[in-house]
């Protein structure tokens, strides 16, 4: 579930079908991506790529009833959808913890959390707030993925930090989150990405690719 | 939300929804024992507030369809992203025709929500034993279910 519906980037990401969907008796059938990954995404609905998500309704007081409307939307998104069977069912979220909050409103006990930080202080001080708001929903399953947490060389292979000092966040090396996976930049990433292609299938054998590998068998035996 | 008569100690029951299609919307409800009316008005804030929230005043008879509140409230949906033909499900029973004025009508709903729209009419006309969805059933189903803008 592509949950960012002011920033929708999946369809693209994963080459999702741009056939129009089909609405079953069991709710609306799902987009097939890549890799036998079944989506859905606010993009799949609106009109032309730029099209920025914009809801009917009397504009002057839209802060009003905006939030309501985009909790149901993606309310929907996830239970108006025929997903069949799955391993598991992803919901990308942008960042935020209101955004948190209102997806543990509609999934209480999610089975695990994963909150995406750069090694940036900055960014460490944001995501801490995501965090504490987890723990103290009694989310337990709570990883942290460090992104860009280095660059590899290409020529020499060495792993070169791509920010000043400690790579770890400090505003949460001392918390309950764990550090569940540290991955190297890689500019072939977006390449990958933007072409529609997921990067660990592109370039299974790069560092980048190997450390994602890493925290799918990490995530998926976590949750087993 | 419920609406108390404060002299018989009832809860008031839902009598009528009017969509005027401003946004506004009135709602009637009435004692069943001593038959006192009240109404609410809404301005359009207000009901697109209660519509952002999903809340069907008075309830609905034909089931919810899927994504409908994105695809009712969405500006510029794509024309072509849900497949409109699909089958009326097994079991649905009523065979339902539309006339030529209601096609004409239907005609005018964005296309991107056509496809609902007209399920949702369909399923209504099931309900009430209705063959031939005119401009009036249609009008009827909007007040009933509360298709503000449909």
């Amino acid at each position: 579930v592509d949950g960012d519906l002011n920033g929708p980037s999946l369809p693209r990401m994963l080459s999702a079908s741009a056939e129009p969907l089909r609405v079953g008796e069991r709710g609306v059938v799902p987009a097939a991506a890549v890799a036998g990954v079944r989506l859905i995404s606010i993009d799949l609905l609106l009109q032309a790529e730029d099209s920025p998500l914009r809801w009917s309704g009397p504009t002057g007081d839209a802060s009003l009833w905006r939030g309501a409307l985009e909790t149901g939307a993606l309310r929907e998104l996830i239970a108006d959808v025929d997903w069949g069977e799955l391993d598991f069912l992803l919901v990308d979220l942008p960042p935020g913890t209101d955004r948190i909050e209102r997806f543990l409103e509609l999934i209480p006990a999610p089975a695990a959390i994963v909150l995406v930080t750069t090694p940036s202080a900055a960014a460490g001080h944001v995501v801490a707030k995501s965090a504490r708001l987890l723990a103290e929903a009694g989310i337990h399953q709570v990883g942290l993925v460090n992104n860009m947490s280095g660059y590899v060389c290409p020529c020499c292979g060495n792993d070169i930090p791509l920010f000043a000092g400690d790579r770890r966040t400090s505003a949460l090396e001392n918390g309950p989150t764990q550090v569940w996976a540290e991955i190297p930049f890689d500019p072939s990433f977006s390449t990958q990405t933007d072409g529609g292609s997921p990067y660990v299938l592109g370039a299974p054998q790069q560092p980048a690719a190997q450390a994602i590998f890493r925290l799918a068998e990490r995530l998926e035996g976590g949750l087993q | 939300m419920k609406f108390l008569c404060l002299r018989c100690d009832e809860v008031m029951r839902f009598e009528e929804r009017q969509l005027p299609g401003d946004g506004t919307m009135g709602v009637v409800f009435s004692c069943p024992v001593c038959r006192r009316e009240v109404a609410m008005l809404t301005n359009p804030m207000e009901t697109q507030l209660v519509s952002s929230l999903g809340v069907q005043i008075g309830g609905r008879s034909v089931p919810t369809q899927p994504l409908e509140l994105t695809r009712g409230n969405l500006q510029e949906g794509r024309g072509d992203a849900f497949r409109d033909d699909d089958p009326v499900p097994a079991g649905a029973g009523l065979r339902v025709e539309w006339s030529g004025d209601a096609q004409q009508r239907l005609g005018q709903v964005p296309s991107f929500v056509r496809g609902m729209v007209k399920r949702i009419y369909a399923d209504y006309a099931r309900e009430h034993g209705i063959t031939t969805i005119t401009p009036a059933v249609m009008d009827r189903a909007r007040s009933d279910l509360g298709l503000e803008g449909m």
